[in-house]
């Protein structure tokens, strides 16, 4: 899932016509001086990063003139705001907001299909108006269209109380966001608020819109969108998981997802989303946090496997290494291990004293065991022995080499 | 007796002519699977492993009453794929396919409610009744390595540890009535609340093995319905991740049923709802197999 930067997303609704308020975009303080002078009126300065709570981490400032746009600008310009560093700011028109209203399309589990929220109180986290005021909340299960018909959405409105013109504005933004839900292969697309003015004029300040990965086979467009150096959905990418991006980038026929943890001493490739997640949970539950997560989908992975072998091996304060994964019903393992031994032999890793614990199980687990045993010390466990097990290992055997 | 799939199921092959298809035909064959058609387009006439290839699922099933459709269709075909099987009227569609888009899940979702067809999927790895029928990836060559019959049923979120449940549980001697990998999309068309009724109603099985994962209210449903009394048989849950709750929120594994949002999906909620409701839950994975025999013992043959 890749969330947009604001501009984006404020720029996705425009297209569609939802009325947004007018914005643009500011490296500089000077460059922020002359669109709050275009714009006229107070204006807010909003820090341009992907990550949520900008409010809260003080990332969004309400100025009166285009001075002191310029001098927020400079505060924010260099500034890290939920681990991002600001590069970029966004310049908006401020609004003499009368009411809030909260509205988000996205998917939901239980209904199995597209959903619209809605509420007449806006202006607070969606999670304190589902737990506080959980009646004030509308959710709409529509069917998966190409539009969401103009009945679905007066209905919304009328349930969420409103009369009048603002009933019949409010439907109109509801289905012109559904229409960039749809278009943009989008998973979430989240206004909050979205503001009435002293006018009685509906529009949007701010949004939220996250891409669906799994569909970016057919948006191309995504590419300009989205920085490629970009983020794992709370911070930027570490340079080790910059490098495993290469890495996945070198064969289409297998996709590698990788997270980085600094303060973990455990390098764990461990494969297969569950496995990972026990393998996580167990580690926890021993006082560790791995160093790494790595999963591979099936394709030609013995290059990729000996690769990122090397480089995660080469992130500092390691004390072991476990992988391996559940027991695989098809895939043959010793592809895998063929390139993770490659690895370590070109490493010289021996593993009487840097230890590495292997999990595998499943077809081509006599090739694995025979390829482990060129690689000394290495503690080989197939299916005889739990993957929570392996996990105490490795730890009993780091925890000899703590400092 | 066992739920869904049995030695007499009738299966079509969507994608039949594809390497993984044709590889996993030979394996699920072997196991006794009575695949007796397969859907290619522009192959009609020849034949993969004795099973005859048509151009699609409609003059397929004009020849070949079915039961399942397995579709053997990367994620950027499934939803046409899928639709063809659900406006040809097979009853139950297995989408095995990874990374289908959560637009096109829907609308295939949205279409099999209107036509009464049961999808289970996508992100699935397959489904096994052992000793009788397996399909998609579960079990592959050997599968007797992994699962043998017996009283349990398995449902799992992730189709690795679905295998890793049946291979605990074959080793200390339980064998498994039915074991159904159904996804760990946000989006699946068949979920625990879905299952656990039928493996009710099965005289096989006497119970089941939950393995779920973060997101998602699909384990809060799960215990919606056992704390109802609907399902007596005693049912053994895992669910993986707790550790996650303690990470920055926006960070996911990959599932995408793995994010936790709007408050439910934590898997410590998880965890308490169904204890509440009368599972047995593990805390271990190693204890999953215990478990069972606690369950077995609760509910005897």
């Amino acid at each position: 899932m890749t969330r947009l930067l604001e501009h984006q997303s404020l720029g996705l609704l425009e297209a569609a016509g939802v009325p947004v308020a007018p914005f643009r975009v500011a490296r500089t303080p000077d460059a922020a001086d002359a669109v709050a002078r275009t714009l006229q009126g107070p204006v807010m300065v909003k820090a341009l990063v992907p990550a949520g709570g900008r409010q809260k981490a003080g990332a969004v400032t309400r100025v009166d003139s285009p001075a002191e746009a310029a001098a927020a600008t400079a505060k924010l310009l260099g500034a890290t705001i939920g681990h991002f560093p600001v590069q970029e700011v966004l310049v908006q028109k401020c609004l003499d907001i009368r009411e809030e209203y909260f509205c988000a399309l996205t998917f939901d589990s239980e209904v199995g299909g597209p959903v619209v929220l809605f509420s007449a109180a806006g202006g607070v986290d969606i999670e304190e108006l589902v737990s506080h005021r959980p009646e004030a909340l509308v959710t709409r299960a529509v069917e998966p269209a190409v539009e969401l018909p103009g009945f679905v959405a007066l209905e919304i409105a009328e349930a969420a109380g409103l009369k009048g013109q603002r009933l019949i504005d409010v439907a109109k933004v509801l289905t012109a966001l559904y229409t960039v839900f749809r278009a943009h292969d989008a998973f979430l697309v989240e206004v909050n608020p979205l503001a009435v003015d002293a006018a009685g004029t509906v529009v949007v300040p701010s949004a939220v819109v996250t891409l669906d990965s799994q569909a970016d086979f057919r948006h191309p467009e995504w590419a300009r969108l989205v920085d490629p150096a970009g983020s794992n959905g709370w911070r930027p990418l570490t340079p080790l998981e910059r490098r495993l991006g290469e890495i996945d980038a070198t064969d289409p026929t297998s996709a590698i997802r990788f997270n980085e943890f600094t303060e973990g001493h455990i390098a764990c490739m461990v494969t297969g989303g569950g496995s990972g997640l026990v393998v996580f949970d167990h580690l926890a539950r021993l006082g560790e946090t791995p160093a790494t997560t790595f999963d591979i989908t099936p394709g030609r992975v013995e290059e990729k496997m000996y690769l990122a072998t090397k480089a995660i091996l080469g992130r500092p304060g390691l004390r072991g290494l476990i992988a391996g994964g559940n027991i695989s019903n098809f895939i043959p393992i010793d592809v895998k291990v063929r390139g993770v031994v490659r690895a370590l032999r070109e490493l010289g890793v021996n593993a009487h004293e840097f230890p590495v614990v292997f999990r595998y199980a499943g077809p081509g687990v006599e090739t694995a065991r025979a390829l482990s045993a060129e690689v000394p010390g290495v503690d080989f466990c197939d299916e005889q022995v739990s993957l929570e097990a392996a996990v105490e290992r490795i730890v009993r055997r780091a925890a000899r080499r703590k400092p | 007796m066992s739920i869904l799939l049995d030695e007499h199921s009738r299966i079509l092959i969507q994608g039949i002519t594809g390497q993984q298809a044709r590889t996993h035909l030979k394996y699920m064959l072997k196991y006794g699977t009575r695949v007796v058609a397969g859907v290619s387009p522009g192959k009609a006439g020849f034949e993969v492993e004795g099973v005859p290839v048509y151009d699609t699922v409609r003059s397929a099933v004009r020849q070949h009453p079915v039961d399942i459709a397995v579709l053997f269709i990367p994620a950027r075909g499934a939803r046409d794929a899928a639709l063809e099987a659900i406006e040809s009227e097979v009853p139950l569609v297995l989408l095995l396919a990874e990374g289908v888009p959560h637009h096109d899940t829907a609308q295939i979702l949205g279409r099999a409610r209107v036509r009464g067809v049961r999808i289970i999927g996508p992100n699935a790895q397959g489904m096994i009744s052992p000793g009788k029928a397996k399909l998609g990836g579960t079990g592959g060559q050997f599968p007797d390595r992994i699962y043998m019959p017996g009283p349990v049923g398995i449902i799992s979120r992730s189709g690795g540890m679905g295998g890793e449940i049946g291979s605990a549980l074959t080793h200390q001697g339980i064998g498994q009535s039915t074991y159904v990998s159904i996804g760990g999309d946000l989006l699946i068309g068949t979920t625990f609340a879905d299952l656990l009724p039928l493996y009710e109603s099965d005289p096989q099985t006497r119970t089941v093995v939950l393995f779920g994962e973060p997101g998602t209210g699909h384990e809060e449903a799960a215990a919606e319905l056992i704390g109802s009394r609907k399902i007596t048989k005693p049912i053994v849950v895992f669910i993986a991740g707790e550790a996650l709750e303690g990470l920055p929120r926006g960070m996911s594994f990959g599932h995408t049923g793995g994010l936790i949002a709007r408050g439910i999906g934590s898997p410590s909620r998880k965890k308490r709802l169904l204890r509440e409701a009368g599972a047995l839950v593990a805390e271990r994975f190693t204890e999953i197999p215990y478990l069972v025999e606690e369950a077995l013992r609760r509910r005897p043959a």
